[in-house]
């Protein structure tokens, strides 16, 4: 598995995480020893699995249904800086 | 120090005072954790307050919980309302809990007092205790060495006496992997039988809460308080609950406990590892259980399709530590872009590596060659599980192919850390249930872990057979 700069730049992107110059190396090494790793599940003959959803891999789930809620007070009332009522959040920028 | 399951006798029979028993394990904590550092703070004054007011509950002669007055420390990724929660990272350094997970709700309501919160590997990244922003957490039996992770200072913390009983999470081993390596029991029960609600998601379809104990009895007994369906879990399982504490029983007469054939076959697997795992087998089958070979094909791929499913779901669940929803915030920043670059950087090289991973993984030209596959392996491992569960009850792995390692012998080598969970991945994969407990130790005294594994919501069984364990080994 090859792994080179403009990988390394496009998965910077899609995390959000700067890596620095001195970082590039180290990270082309390290994820393509990772990726030729997961390689190995090639072995596994997967033809007859139906993708993602199939009855084996069932999560239990609640049924999705709307309910009457009046948490609103409950959820401003949790916030640790109020001002007027509403919730006053950090200068990001 | 006592059990869990004695320290409420004592306290119910006011043959000791919550306080006494408080004092007692904050003195203790003092002595140990300097070299150990498995809490990263004590909660000194809200454990006193709930230690009072049990103490004015028992001058009533209220009703006590069947937690009583047992001390126990939390992981720091459970929400506890009012304290700090860190997830063992710089990046939630001053975050504060604005609610209460379900499982801390329990502890309180039954009368438990929360110690504190204990180290883990960043954001449960980890299988050694190394990579917490806070320092590494040491192995109560040798200090040289680790006391694996990811719940790692939950671990040390019950396997050095300091606390009775401490909550980890496991979400490809984390539990049951230190427990195994600092000789306690860890248990990670079927996904969705103890409330996620409150735990921060790493895997959000592996995780799960589970408890760490000196014994099974204790084990059994806070269990009984945590599995319990929650609705605020939508993946919360909606199955009778149990007092596994008031049904332990010595019985295995007739249990067919499986053994997986790949497993004890695997190369890395330490040999004095599997001769006290096979040592235990047989302990077994003097008490009437039948030994059979079973075989999971697909097994051995667990590892690899663990790592890329949980990097991915990290990679999804972590994006909201972007200083501005959650997480420190980068003060040096140009533009919004850069805001959260520079405010990312701040994870540790393990979180990062894996949601590199993780983004790789499910980015477009390479997810079905990835992610995909993945969970088509998932599959394949879940449909083994089910199919060897047709033949047998209970399923034995040594919990870890090896002991304790030094510090710092694996943290440099990647996949050599990644290959540590490879006896407890699978069950998270398969959502069914795993217990580890100690089954001896090795030339160097270190100890050796024994895995039962049980079918989907079958943990009295798995409890059971754990207990009838734990006894005739002693």
């Amino acid at each position: 598995m090859y792994i080179n700069a403009s990988d390394i730049e496009k998965i910077s992107n899609l995390t959000g995480i700067e890596i620095t110059k001195e970082e590039f190396c180290k990270y082309e090494k390290e994820l393509a020893t990772v990726l030729s790793w997961f390689k190995k599940l090639d072995k596994a003959d997967t033809k007859k699995i139906c993708d993602i959803y199939d009855d084996t891999l069932c999560t239990p789930l609640r049924k999705d249904e709307i309910l009457p809620s009046k948490i609103e007070g409950e959820i401003v009332k949790a916030f640790p800086n109020l001002e007027n009522n509403m919730a006053k959040v950090k200068k990001v920028i | 120090m006592s059990t869990a399951h004695e320290i409420v006798e004592l306290i119910k029979t006011e043959k000791l005072s919550p306080t006494q028993v408080l004092k007692e394990t904050l003195r203790t904590i003092k002595e140990k954790d300097g070299d150990i550092n498995a809490f990263l703070e004590i909660f000194e004054k809200s454990a006193m307050q709930q230690a009072e007011n049990l103490e004015e509950k028992i001058s009533k002669k209220a009703v006590l919980g069947k937690l009583a007055g047992v001390p126990i420390a939390i992981k720091d990724n459970i929400a506890y309302k009012g304290h700090k929660l860190s997830c063992g990272s710089k990046m939630l350094e001053n975050f504060v809990s604005t609610y209460n997970s379900t499982v801390v709700e329990k502890l309180l309501k039954e009368d438990a007092i929360i110690i504190g919160r204990t180290n883990m590997d960043e954001f449960a990244m980890g299988s050694s205790g190394e990579t917490s922003a806070y320092g590494i957490t040491k192995n109560p039996i040798d200090l040289e060495r680790v006391p694996g992770g990811s719940s790692a200072g939950s671990v040390a913390a019950v396997a050095s006496g300091m606390v009775p009983i401490a909550l980890g999470s496991d979400t490809g081993g984390s539990i049951r992997q230190p427990a195994s390596f600092c000789g306690v029991v860890g248990f990670k029960p079927s996904y969705g039988k103890i409330s996620r609600y409150g735990l921060v998601a790493f895997s959000s379809s592996l995780d799960q809460i589970g408890p760490i104990t000196n014994n099974v009895e204790d084990c059994a007994l806070i269990s009984s308080v945590l599995c319990e369906y929650d609705k605020k879990d939508s993946t919360s399982a909606n199955e009778p609950t149990h007092d596994y504490f008031a049904t332990l029983k010595h019985d295995v007469k007739s249990l067919k406990i499986g053994i997986i054939k790949e497993f004890f076959e695997m190369e890395g697997l330490n040999p004095e590892v599997k001769e006290k795992v096979l040592a235990g087998l047989e302990k077994l089958k003097k008490e009437g259980a039948k030994i059979v070979e079973v075989s999971l094909p697909n097994i051995n791929l667990s590892p690899e399709c663990y790592q890329i499913i949980c990097s991915s779901e990290a990679s999804s669940n972590l994006s909201r530590f972007d200083g501005i929803r959650y997480g420190l915030a980068s003060k040096n920043a140009t533009d919004l872009k850069d805001f959260y670059k520079k405010t990312r950087a701040n994870f540790g090289e393990e979180v990062k590596r894996r949601l590199m991973v993780g983004a790789y993984s499910l980015s477009a030209g390479y997810y079905d060659e990835y992610y995909l596959k993945a969970k088509k392996v998932q599959q394949l491992i879940k449909k083994d599980f089910e199919h060897a569960f047709k033949k047998v009850d209970i399923i034995v792995t040594p919990t870890s192919p090896f002991t304790a390692f030094k510090i710092g012998d694996k943290i440099t080598d990647i996949l050599q850390m990644y290959l540590c969970d490879i006896y407890t991945s699978s069950v998270n994969l398969a959502g069914i249930g795993g217990i580890s407990v100690n089954c001896g130790q090795d030339k160097n005294n270190l100890p050796i872990g024994i895995h039962f594994i049980c079918n989907q919501f079958d943990e009295k069984l798995l409890l059971n057979t754990a207990y009838t364990f734990e006894r005739i080994n002693k």
